[in-house]
């Protein structure tokens, strides 16, 4: 173990030497977690060619097709965003071969890392919620284990086109598996292409994605075999920008997207995301002769890159068309004013979008004067390493007793910077902070992001602004057994998790001279959790399930530094949280009717968030880091179907949750240039957060669908109308604190307008989907065809947030409107596929 | 126990729970701000530390002196501009700040605790303020430091009591920085603008003894080119002083309370012009002794007159008046150049029962030396007025016009 655990160390501290010599090349990007502002929704990459979702949105769990809620709800409900109980996907465990695909510095498996394959990425085993599972011990949300063992893939010649109209419009895909072959080699392979934007939604749209995947296995005797696979998904692809709802009536267009502006008779977008990040999995199988036990044993390597880009600017105005100085609003009191802006907005394009030619003409101009550029396309770039082993045990003791145990080592280093993607006609960019200049005139070096290099002229490629690493490893071991018995079954299982985190800086900021270059103090966390849970056989028609679970977790690595961008210091009373769920079910399968009746209720203790975001009034990026927090999720989830004849079946499933904060937290606020935010000469605050009670975003907290299937002779049809409500805007914690309350009565408009939560109106939707499948001699040729929102309801909303500003001059809690992402209206997905068997 | 009566049981069971928890929670509420510290010592005192001198100057102000008031400026009409006024129960002070928008933040009616040890109280042209001190002249608190110095505490209440003043020599300077009110005072430019454009401008208050206050108002006033209304009232403000020139300064116009109460409308609801000769035409009757009333052409009016020496009694009376009822203070009145009674008995009635033929069987009351009939009379349909004159030997009456008048009922 500590051989494992030394060569593991020893490997990442090389990768992580090679990594921080080489600068040049690498380009970084922010991990500052700012308010979720991109994103893909809905993506046709998850849709895979037998009109099966498998992930993105509400990853693979939901899929498990025997229970009758969550296969016949992870589909439909993706559309709003739904998360299952309203748990964070960083509560799921997503496997490959029973290795964890965890990235520990999000807490979540980067689906991106296999967009695309979904034909060798599919019917992954899940495991629901709380249940015992035999590759982890499994996360409150459920665990899923996706296998890339070569002989695993029958035989066969796959290939699949597809076109779509959400993030890309096609994607053709080749998949290839020898099955096992009497030299005891397996070998499986697959390549895919996604591009093309012309049908896309979201104007200014762009997506170029390839992938590849190979697994090979050599099966030595019948008890050791080994595995290599190997996948890649290298993408490019833009962002949509997110706005007020001005915005959108402005242009009366929910999916308006600011960050797109005419260059050179083309559309350019100014947010574009690289993605690369491969991964090399290698896996040993061990079943010895008795059949009693099987160990799975895997060693990974993932490396790569998140780059994405995004305008900055220097001594001039924020160019984005769509900041508030540049909306009618902002001119209400001036009828003129308001009326042209207005009309722009209404009529003219080009004043809505961004406006390129007037940034080259002014860098052009700057450079002409030996000036830095005043605009410029930097790139944020996110660079990761991680190793990892682990090893599974599944042991068959008795009949009635199997006992599951796992052991997971990792070390994982993530680097993060910024490059200089264009200069735009400019000719240099200097490495200061616009923003901290002139506050202190006694302490010039305030300026300097990096003091090292004061006064450097950067051009493309260079870094700048920030430069650090989170460095984390992690040992897991955990253990479960199950016993089966006539009425009852059961499972215990506990886990023990050891985290180490420490930030190394390589940039001495002149803000932080002496905290931001080199290594942190490290934090150290020991973690445990048990599980439990009890299955009552009443007979083989109906089954009542207790489960629960108890854990603490480690708090993530993005929460830990009150400024990662620029200093070593931690959050202050940092302490892992705490979660517990439990959930009873009542299930019933009857050849009549199948149900499932659950009542679930999650606790979430000690919670740590952090958030960063620019902020105008301070005219800096402001990190808000929050402690403490705690939540309750409750609800209940029924599923039933009832089959009609041979051919039909009637589907109804809906689940009525209620998420709230339940205790007033503490929120330290602080300014990354040091402006004296209070005005009281500090530069950090801490205040409470009075938001108890108050409901937990980022889920429809009431979803239903009702629907009926149809299936007949390799036809199939399903149509299903769906229901969303209980969807609510986050809050900004600011706003629910005494320094944002002044002196106001709880009585005055100002004080209701403050602290009042939106909650978005409940929206249907309606969804069809026709496949069939022909036996042409051995081969296979199928279709399928799916339309999501047939009656094009563009008003569902999938994310609502209060902006994390605060207007305290007027106390005007509208200064600052809500933004809001809505959902696509209709769209469709077409797939072909010829199967050589 | 049957599945189908455990499918109920546990049917109920949920719904049970989904009635129970559906119900909405009280949101949670943060505290409202309050300072935790008390007043070290009365704005009177505060004050006296410092005495105005033939030129500005200023005195410091001992260490940890913490004062509290209420606030009584605003300057969301940007006529108090960059400076709070508070005052206690002993006086008031000025608080110089190098902001403007102060008034979302500190209303009219909040309490403020100023930890001002570390200011200096000082004097503009005698009107005393607290700041700082700079290149011989008080400058503000620093919009950035704002909160360092000044804690709002609890929730703002109501603006205190304004101090009532009815003459220019009731002002004393320890008035200086109050709210006050003047009162039944008006503008003795009513029909001018607050304020000249481009420069702040004086304007005359006229109190009810006329002496004569300033009210001072800033060109960026959002109400500087207003008018001053015409009128008596009261008007509310901030009292300051210039040199020795008591100065008010009004936060908005709704500190200006006059009574520009409409006036009530009063209308000719009949005007019988008798210097044509409508006589027969409108329905008036001539009742009585022989002579009797006639058309005087010579004198352009109705007329009556005996040259007889025994006197003759006669009657001229109206038609009905239906349409008064909807008028108060309905006036009846005889007008006109030549309107003159020489001698003899002239009276004018009304009654409400006259059938149009029999004067004697009516009931006639003699109106009032005013004209006015009573409400009640006025809202009776039947109404008529009637001219009874008795006279001889040349006695006359003439009437050139005949009006009645009323106010319009709202």
């Amino acid at each position: 173990m500590k051989k494992i655990l030394s060569l593991v160390l020893l490997s990442v501290f090389i990768w992580g030497t090679a990594f921080s010599q080489d600068n040049k090349n690498q380009k970084d990007s922010t991990s500052v977690k700012v308010q979720d502002t991109e994103t893909t929704a809905f993506d046709s990459e998850n849709q895979d060619d037998e009109g099966v979702n498998t992930g993105g949105f509400v990853p693979g769990l939901l899929h498990s097709s025997a229970d009758v809620y969550s296969s016949n709800t992870s589909y439909t409900f993706g559309i709003a965003y739904f998360k299952s109980r309203g748990f964070d996907s960083k509560y799921q465990t997503i496997a490959i071969n029973g290795m964890e695909m965890e990235n520990l510095v999000t807490g979540r498996a980067a689906y991106s890392q296999w967009g695309g394959l979904n034909r060798v990425f599919r019917w992954p085993e899940n495991v629901l919620n709380l249940n015992a599972s035999t590759f982890a011990f499994g996360d409150i949300a459920g665990s899923t284990n996706y296998s890339t063992r070569a002989s695993s893939y029958r035989k066969q010649i796959h290939a699949n086109y597809s076109l779509s109209n959400r993030s890309y419009n096609n994607r053709f895909m080749l998949t290839y598996a020898t099955g096992l072959m009497k030299n005891g080699w397996a070998v499986a392979a697959s390549a895919s292409t996604r591009f093309g934007s012309a049908l896309s939604y979201v104007d200014g749209s762009y997506y170029l994605g390839g992938s590849y995947f190979i697994a090979a296995e050599k099966r030595l005797n019948t008890r050791h075999a080994f595995n290599l696979s190997v996948w890649g998904a290298p993408t490019k692809r833009s962002l949509q920008s997110n706005s007020t709802q001005e915005v959108y009536d402005l242009t009366n267009d929910h999916y308006y997207n600011a960050n797109w502006g005419m260059y050179n008779g083309e559309k350019r977008n100014a947010r574009i995301r690289s993605t690369y990040e491969p991964v090399f999995l290698f896996t040993h199988y061990y079943t010895p002769d008795n059949n009693r036990i099987q160990l799975t044993s895997n060693l990974m390597a993932t490396f790569g890159r998140q780059s994405t880009t995004s305008l900055n600017w220097a001594n001039v105005p924020d160019p984005r068309p769509d900041y508030y100085r540049n909306l009618p609003s902002y001119f209400k009191d001036d009828q003129m004013l308001f009326n042209y802006y207005t009309t722009q907005w209404q009529t003219n394009e080009a004043f809505r979008q961004i406006d390129w030619d007037m940034m080259y003409a002014t860098n052009q101009l700057a450079a002409a004067q030996g000036e830095q550029s005043q605009y410029i396309v930097e790139n944020r770039v996110i660079d990761h390493l991680q190793i990892a082993g682990s090893s599974n045990l599944v042991a068959n003791v008795t009949d009635h007793i199997k006992m599951m145990a796992g052991l997971d080592v990792r070390g994982y280093v993530q680097r993060n910077y910024k490059t200089i993607n264009d200069l735009l006609g400019g000719s240099y960019w200097l490495n200061e902070d616009k923003f901290a200049d002139g506050e202190s005139p006694e302490n010039p070096y305030l300026l300097y992001d990096d003091l090292d290099n004061i006064g450097a002229h950067l051009g493309v490629g260079d870094k700048f602004g920030y430069d650090y690493a989170y460095n984390l490893y992690r040992e897991n071991l955990w253990g479960t057994a199950k016993f089966a018995y006539r009425h009852f079954d059961f499972h215990v299982g506990a886990s023990l998790t050891t985290t180490e985190m420490w930030r190394t800086g390589y940039m001495r900021n002149g803000r932080f001279p002496d905290n931001s270059k080199g290594n942190s103090e490290q934090k150290f966390f020991v973690d445990g959790g048990v599980k439990a849970g009890v299955t009552y056989k009443i007979n083989g028609r109906n089954y009542l399930v207790l489960n629960s679970q108890f854990q603490t977790q480690a708090p993530s690595v993005l929460d830990a530094f009150i400024s990662p961008t620029t200093r070593n210091d931690y959050v202050s009373n940092l302490v892992s949280e705490k979660d517990l769920v439990a959930d009873f079910s009542y299930i019933m399968r009857y050849p009549f009717m199948r149900m499932r009746l659950s009542a679930f209720y999650g606790k979430f203790m000690d919670v740590t968030d952090l958030f960063s975001f620019y902020h105008d009034d301070y005219g800096c990026f402001v990190n808000y880091a929050m402690t403490g927090i705690d939540k309750r999720n409750y609800g209940f989830e029924l599923g039933i179907e009832i089959p009609i004849g041979s051919m039909f079946t009637v589907v109804a499933a809906g689940t009525w949750g209620d998420y709230r904060y339940t205790n007033r937290p503490d929120v330290t606020i602080s300014a990354d240039n040091g402006y004296d935010i209070l005005g009281n000469g500090k530069t950090e605050y801490t205040e409470t957060v009075y938001w108890k009670n108050y409901h937990v975003a980022g889920s429809p907290q009431v979803a239903a669908t009702l629907g009926l299937k149809f299936s007949y002779k390799y036809w199939f049809v399903n149509v299903s109308a769906n229901y969303f409500d209980k969807i609510y805007a986050d809050i900004n914690p600011e706003r629910r604190a005494t320094a944002a309350r002044g002196t106001l009565s709880t009585e005055s408009q100002l004080y209701k307008d403050l602290v009042a939560q939106e909650k978005m109106k409940g929206q249907f939707t309606l969804d069809a989907s026709i496949g069939k499948n022909w036996k042409v001699k051995r081969n296979t040729i199928g279709f399928n065809v799916s339309v999501t929102n047939i009656t094009n309801n563009k008003n569902l909303v999938t994310s609502a947030w209060e902006q994390r500003r605060f207007d305290y001059s007027e106390y005007n809690a509208n200064k600052y409107p809500n933004k809001y992402y809505y959902a696509l209206g209709t769209t469709f997905y077409v797939g072909i596929n010829y199967t050589f068997n | 126990m049957s599945s189908f009566n455990r499918i109920k049981l546990i049917a109920l069971v949920v719904i049970s729970a989904f009635v129970g928890v559906s119900c909405e929670k009280d949101l949670d509420v943060a505290p409202v701000l309050t300072y935790s510290g008390k007043a070290t010592m009365t704005i009177a005192e505060l004050n006296e530390l410092h005495t105005a001198g033939s030129v500005d100057s200023y005195d410091s102000i001992p260490n940890g002196t913490v004062i509290s008031g209420i606030i009584t400026s605003s300057d969301k009409d940007g006529n108090c501009y960059k400076f709070l006024t508070i005052q206690d129960n002993t006086g008031a002070i000025q608080i110089k700040i190098d902001d403007s928008h102060l008034y979302p933040k500190y209303q009219i009616g909040q309490r403020v605790f100023v930890e001002c040890g570390d200011m200096v109280i000082g004097d503009y042209r005698k009107n005393n303020q607290i700041g700082f001190w700079a290149d011989g002249s008080m400058v503000g608190i620093a919009s950035s430091r704002e909160d360092q110095y000044i804690f709002r505490h609890d929730v703002a209440g109501a603006e205190p009591a304004a101090l009532e003043i009815t003459s220019k020599d009731e002002i004393t300077s320890d008035m200086y920085n109050r709210l006050v009110c003047l009162k039944d005072c008006h503008f003795s430019e009513a029909g001018s603008t607050y304020c000249n454009p481009g420069s702040a401008t004086s304007r005359d208050i006229v109190m009810a003894d006329n002496s004569v206050i300033v009210m001072r108002t800033s060109n960026y006033a959002s109400f500087a080119s207003s008018l001053l209304p015409e009128g008596e009232g009261d008007i509310y403000g901030i009292l300051t002083v210039y040199n020795t020139t008591p100065q008010l300064v009004i936060r908005s116009l709704s500190d200006v309370r006059i009574s520009a109460t409409p006036t009530a409308q009063t209308v000719e609801i009949v005007n019988v012009d008798f210097t044509s000769n409508p006589f027969e035409t409108q329905g008036w009757s001539v009742i009585g002794d022989n002579g009797g009333w006639f058309y005087y052409a010579a004198g352009q009016s109705f007329a009556i007159q005996n040259q007889t020496a025994t006197a003759l009694e006669s009657w001229l009376i109206s038609p009905v008046y239906s349409n008064l009822g909807s008028y108060s203070d309905v006036t009846v009145t005889t007008t006109g150049a030549n309107c003159q009674v020489t001698s003899g008995t002239a009276k004018k009635y009304y009654s409400v029962d006259f059938n149009g033929t029999d004067v004697a069987a009516a009931t006639w009351t003699e109106l009032p030396a005013n004209g006015k009939l009573p409400a009640e009379v006025a809202a009776n349909p039947n109404v008529r007025i009637a001219f009874y004159f008795n006279g001889y030997n040349g006695d006359y009456w003439r009437i050139p016009a005949f009006v009645i008048k009323g106010t319009i009922i709202q």
